[in-house]
């Protein structure tokens, strides 16, 4: 009965509040990437996405840590792109793989704001808004 | 009933941590060529005497009592490949009956370092990540292994594990809290040793259950809350076994939190026996409490 006691215990905290969060649009501000990524959900466990991807030649580290913010709430990934760079999409993707994870796909904002989807191969998307 | 509560709480933010017999952080690093190290302290020991699963009395107050502070490293090559090393520095005392008088003995010293090499299977889902793990290990004996209280019993042992992890949120929502659970199952086989000294064989199974309540991506910190289920079968130790090794069926169970902060994470842990059967007259292994710090690059 002790026993029972006690494995009911992780039972209540897993069934501990839920509440959904409103989904946020998939867009980038100017000289910006940002990047859906799937299980991306612990930020001590995501460490290697910033130091993969703050390793690439065309991230402005000025901005963020290290040019790199991981937003778990919604799996995001976003990059400051130094001005007049060009994000090079292969690079990003081998790095976001190598860091443990996998690339849904990609936004990324010119020094004007305007904003080019990709998909998960690298491919223009006009649907991934 | 207010000291209780105070003293669960106290235990709760202060002590105890980590992924049971799993070196390092299960969950990372994760990363191609990413590393990390542990430092891990733990601590269980009782005075009371058990004779099968009852409590009975203890005239000669006979007791033991084990420190051990691990040091943990983690090589990942892939997020599917990782190899680990445990190597733990061991205190340990003990009253024991030798004919019938409680002497009592001391031994400090290296443990034996235990080598791993997890693959791991992963798979990301939307907000979900989890693994699928096998574990063979191999201990090694650098404790030693002679005198009238050895740290090692100086067998090569083998062990095994599977394991499933995941992290997220479980009905694929963006809920503001999310679950971990980590199921570890283990078989060690255990070699006889020198002296004809064999510790016995050993099955266990470990759960961790919990919330990721908080994170904060500005600070880049955040907090686990969890419940830990530690059970053990041990196959009883020969008669020449002199080591703190002894036999029986023992469930553990208690609180885990963990805070993190960019690299850097920090679990401690405390729990306390729900069952114990001896199968014998031992003395029962009693609560444990671990605490680590951890550090990924």
């Amino acid at each position: 009965m002790k026993l029972l006691s006690v494995l009911s215990i992780p039972c209540l905290l897993v069934s501990a509040f839920f509440s959904n969060a409103a989904g946020s649009k998939f867009t980038a501000k100017p000289n910006e990437a940002v990047f859906q990524v799937h299980g991306v959900v612990c930020s001590f466990c995501s460490a290697g996405l910033r130091k993969k991807l703050s390793k690439l030649p065309f991230v402005d580290h000025s901005r963020y840590k290290k040019g790199i913010h991981v937003t778990i709430k919604n799996q995001r990934i976003t990059m400051a792109v130094k001005p007049d760079a060009t994000v090079d999409l292969k690079a990003v993707y081998k790095s976001i793989k190598s860091g443990g994870y996998d690339l849904i796909k990609a936004v990324v904002a010119d020094g004007k704001g305007v904003s080019t989807y990709y998909d998960k191969k690298g491919n223009l998307c006009i649907d991934c808004s | 009933m207010y000291r209780l509560f105070l003293i669960v709480v106290w235990f709760f933010l202060t002590l105890s941590f980590s992924y049971a017999h799993q070196p390092v952080m299960d969950m990372a690093p994760r990363w191609e060529d990413g590393y990390g190290f542990q430092f891990r302290h733990e601590y269980y020991g009782s005075n009371n005497l058990m004779d099968s699963d009852s409590r009975i009395s203890n005239p000669l107050g006979l007791e033991r009592f084990v420190n051990k502070t691990w040091l943990e490293g983690v090589y990942t090559f892939s997020r599917s490949n990782r190899i680990t090393f445990k190597l733990p520095y061991v205190q340990q005392r003990r009253i024991k009956n030798i004919a019938g008088v409680g002497v009592k003995q001391e031994t400090n010293g290296i443990g034996d370092l235990v080598l791993a090499a997890p693959f791991k299977f992963y798979k990301n889902l939307r907000a979900n990540t989890r693994n699928f793990g096998i574990t063979p290990s191999v201990r090694i004996p650098t404790g030693r292994s002679g005198g009238d209280f050895p740290i090692s019993d100086g067998s090569w042992d083998f062990g095994l594990s599977i394991s499933y992890s995941s992290e997220g949120y479980p009905f694929g929502k963006d809920n503001h809290i999310k679950i971990y659970q980590l199921y570890d199952l283990f078989y060690w086989q255990n070699t006889e040793g020198k002296h004809d000294m064999h510790d016995g064989n050993e099955l266990g199974l470990d759960i961790n259950i919990g919330l990721h309540p908080y994170h904060n991506d500005q600070i880049n910190a955040g907090m686990f809350i969890m419940w830990d289920i530690t059970a053990r079968y041990n196959r009883t130790p020969n008669s020449a076994t002199l080591t703190t090794a002894s036999g029986g069926k023992r469930v553990q169970t208690g609180p885990v939190l963990v805070l993190y902060k960019d690299n850097i994470m920090f679990r401690s842990e405390y729990k306390f026996l729900a069952y114990e059967n001896t199968r014998n007259v031992s003395v029962s292994r009693g609560h444990k409490l671990n605490i680590g710090i951890g550090f990924t690059f």
